[in-house]
């Protein structure tokens, strides 16, 4: 005699009525049968043909029959055997979901692989990516921005004369030349509509903004200007705005796999924060191409740290982000890196002139 | 355009549902006796240990194909809020083709891409994108309510949802015609005309969310029994104004909480690396974030109430005892937990949201929900780019 095949009770649902009936169910080598009663016919379904849903700790097993009806059972190891019996395999996830270790070991790889993506491959990618965007594209992009900013209100046309200006624009590209920098493709004048303008932007493409506030506070100060200058330089040279702009891409589809699925304020607010980071490297970065730059023309690098110990004047009265939720590093860490470097030129040029004394 | 349901006067706002429901009550004892009303609780059996290890799951595969496998794990998790979610001891059941989910998220991501960068390129692209963009929502808002209602189940029998093209039109227009005119108004007029129109949009949000949930509740059918809703214009009004103020409050007690807590650290003498700065805007910080956690939990459980009690599927109606009260400390301790973990509490507080959120929700009827018969026509799928590219645009469709 042949060994009974696996039963179970069930529920039976016909897809036309909401009514269960109650069924006991055989799972055989190949094929799964529903005994409805003495009233109604057996019904065989190939177990392959069956859309078998996959097992939850606290649901019952859902079966989709092909004829529109449905078929409930109790989860238990028994079930999950006879279904194997009969050919039946659940998807690998269901294995690595159902089991602790299993869980545990792609807990590790998720924490692992976010925090790489975010720290190494998508700086990488968006590095790439901006390196293989055409100059055109970019300046396109810095000049539609200014004509943003323009019609926004925020920013007013300049106060300067046009021949302060001219006299400016003399002196700072005489500076590029000896700091062997790339000529500023696009230097534009503008004044803040309200408070400290003391400060200068970037934009993609070539383009930096000077502020009438900064030009009037270095006044005779060109090295200032310059080490200003050579910094937004630095974010041009290492295309600072286009690659923050691939980096928030990538970071806004990474942030919104892990947390975007119930809310979008969490991964908002994980973009906000990684945006900052990202941006706090690019002015350290832009720092260190401004000293190195200064250091070309033969000017000081306490041109720059003049410059942050203004920033750090004018706003350290106010209650200010602490550094990791700030797109700027603290004013004091950068002057004193500035400080640093002019000191160390000052030794190496005392070194080098004490051998000839 | 949809068929007036407003029968029932509106109660004031002022009154509010659950006055309003009150006096219901109070009115038709009667009533009660002649017809007796069956009350089914739904219950949620889902647990934070087994969604965790799911949700890491997806979250892994999804991370290791760039994404991809985003259309799969979707189908998992909901199908595990679905069969848990019981309503007389027989769970929902979510039956989406991931494929078509697929297919959805890269169309979305490719419309979103077009939109993102087509104003770098020219003005005229960028009108153009913003054109098809405007033109594909309604359809991708309707296309994407009926996905998920299609492919849901109860006892084998199917959900649907069957607005039209026009009607779909139709409802999103005024909604459109708002939104483009603030935009050009913003785009051509000054700042003080941009400050309007963004005040005026931010005056009609209500109002848009009102219609559009009443567009979805008005085109759903569940085993040939169509749904309605009763408008509660005045209430959403009213829940997004104490909303605001609740916001304003505690935004206020933040920033006078931390300007006193910084001023108070600055005269005592501090040991040297602690910042009364920092102190007082992390302080500020949290406060802040405090005060957007209380306005939340009152903005969701409100709208879950004045949207399903004025809701009818056929002879069913709902009932909820969503409270405020109740859902604040569930929305404070989801926060703590998910600062302290880093984001690794996030499938527990999914879990603990929605056992409250479900677990409040009754279905009633006079006849009984076993009762329901019906014939079906269970067509085929249609395709998940509605679905998807809502989820894109951010349009949460609320359970």
């Amino acid at each position: 005699m042949l060994a009974n095949p696996a039963s179970f009770s069930g529920r039976w649902f016909d897809g036309r009525s909401a009514a269960p009936q109650p069924v006991r169910v055989s799972i055989g080598r190949h094929e799964l049968v529903i005994d409805a009663g003495a009233e109604r016919p057996l019904q065989a379904h190939r177990v392959a043909a069956l859309r078998i849903a996959e097992p939850l700790e606290h649901a019952p097993r859902l079966i989709d029959l092909p004829d529109g009806g449905m078929l409930e059972t109790e989860e238990g190891p028994a079930l999950v055997a006879a279904l194997r019996g009969a050919g039946h395999r659940e998807a690998r996830a269901v294995h690595w979901q159902g089991a602790w270790p299993a869980s545990l070991v792609a807990l590790v790889l998720l924490v692992a692989g976010a925090a790489w993506i975010y720290l190494v491959g998508l700086p990488r990618v968006a590095d790439w990516a901006a390196s293989k965007i055409p100059v055109e594209w970019e300046q396109r992009l810095g000049d539609q921005s200014l004509k943003v900013l323009d019609g926004s209100g925020l920013f007013l046309k300049t106060a300067l004369l046009p021949e302060e200006r001219v006299a400016l624009e003399a002196r700072l590209a005489a500076f590029e030349k000896a700091a062997g920098l790339v000529p500023t493709r696009r230097l534009e004048f503008r004044t803040v509509a309200s408070g400290d303008g003391t400060n200068a932007f970037s934009l993609p493409g070539g383009t930096i903004v000077l502020l009438d506030d900064l030009v009037d506070f270095a006044g005779k100060d060109t090295e200032m200007l310059f080490a200003v200058m050579a910094h937004e330089a630095g974010h041009q040279a290492r295309r600072h705005m286009t690659r923050s702009l691939l980096r928030g891409l990538g970071g806004a589809a990474l942030a919104g796999l892990l947390w975007g699925d119930y809310s979008s304020v969490a991964s908002h607010t994980a973009i906000l924060f990684g945006q900052l980071s990202y941006s706090r490297d690019d002015e350290r970065e832009a720092d260190d191409f401004a000293i190195a730059a200064l250091r070309r023309a033969g000017v000081s690098p306490a041109a720059l740290a003049r410059f942050f110990n203004k920033v750090r004047t004018t706003k350290g009265g106010r209650t200010g982000p602490p550094t990791w939720a700030s797109t700027h590093p603290d004013s004091g860490e950068r002057a004193q890196r500035a400080i640093a470097a002019a000191e160390a030129d000052d030794a190496a040029r005392e070194a080098a002139s004490a051998p000839s004394r | 355009m949809d068929a007036p349901v407003d029968t029932v006067p509106m109660p004031l706002p002022a009154i509010g549902a659950d006055a309003a429901d009150a006096i219901a009550a109070a009115a038709v004892p009667q009533a009660k006796v002649a017809t007796p009303t069956q009350s089914v609780p739904l219950a949620f059996t889902g647990t934070g240990s087994e969604y965790f290890r799911i949700w890491v799951v997806n979250a892994v595969l999804t991370i290791a194909t760039l994404g991809i496998y985003s259309a799969w794990a979707k189908v998992r998790k909901a199908s595990y809020f679905a069969r848990n979610t019981r309503l007389l001891g027989d769970g929902f059941e979510f039956t989406a083709n991931p494929w078509a989910i697929l297919r959805g998220r890269v169309l979305a991501l490719g419309l979103l891409g077009f939109y993102t960068f087509a104003y770098d390129f020219s003005l005229t692209l960028g009108l153009v994108a913003t054109a098809v963009l405007l033109a594909a929502a309604p359809l991708l808002f309707a296309s994407a309510t009926r996905f998920r209602l299609r492919n849901t189940r109860w006892r084998a029998l199917r959900f649907d949802f069957t607005a039209s093209k026009a009607a779909a039109y139709r409802s999103a227009l005024v909604v459109i015609a708002v939104w483009i005119s603030s935009t050009v108004i913003g785009a051509f007029g000054g700042l003080d005309s941009a400050v309007f129109a963004g005040f005026a949009a931010v005056l009609l949000m209500p109002w848009m969310h009102h219609r559009m949930k009443a567009f979805q509740h008005r085109h759903a059918w569940f085993a040939g029994h169509a749904s309605s809703f009763r408008s509660a214009l005045g209430s959403f009004y009213a829940t997004y104004a104490i909303a605001v103020v609740i916001l304003l409050v505690a935004a206020a007690v933040a920033g006078f909480g931390a300007a006193g807590v910084s001023l108070a650290l600055r005269s005592l003498p501090l040991a040297r690396g602690a910042d009364p700065k920092i102190i007082g805007f992390l302080i500020g910080a949290i406060v802040g974030a405090l005060g957007y956690l209380a306005s939340w939990p009152y903005f969701a459980s409100r709208i879950q109430r004045i949207v399903w009690t004025r809701t009818a599927l056929g002879p069913f109606q709902f009932e909820t005892t969503i409270a405020f009260r109740t859902l604040l400390p569930i929305a404070l301790r989801n926060f703590a937990l998910l600062l302290v973990t880093a984001g690794l509490y996030w499938p527990f507080a999914s879990i603990a949201w929605a056992r409250y959120r479900i677990g409040c929700m009754s279905v009633v009827s006079v006849e009984s929900p076993e009762a329901a018969v019906a014939t079906l026509d269970p067509g085929p799928a249609r395709q998940a780019a509605g679905e998807g590219a809502a989820d894109m645009f951010g349009i949460d469709i609320g359970w």
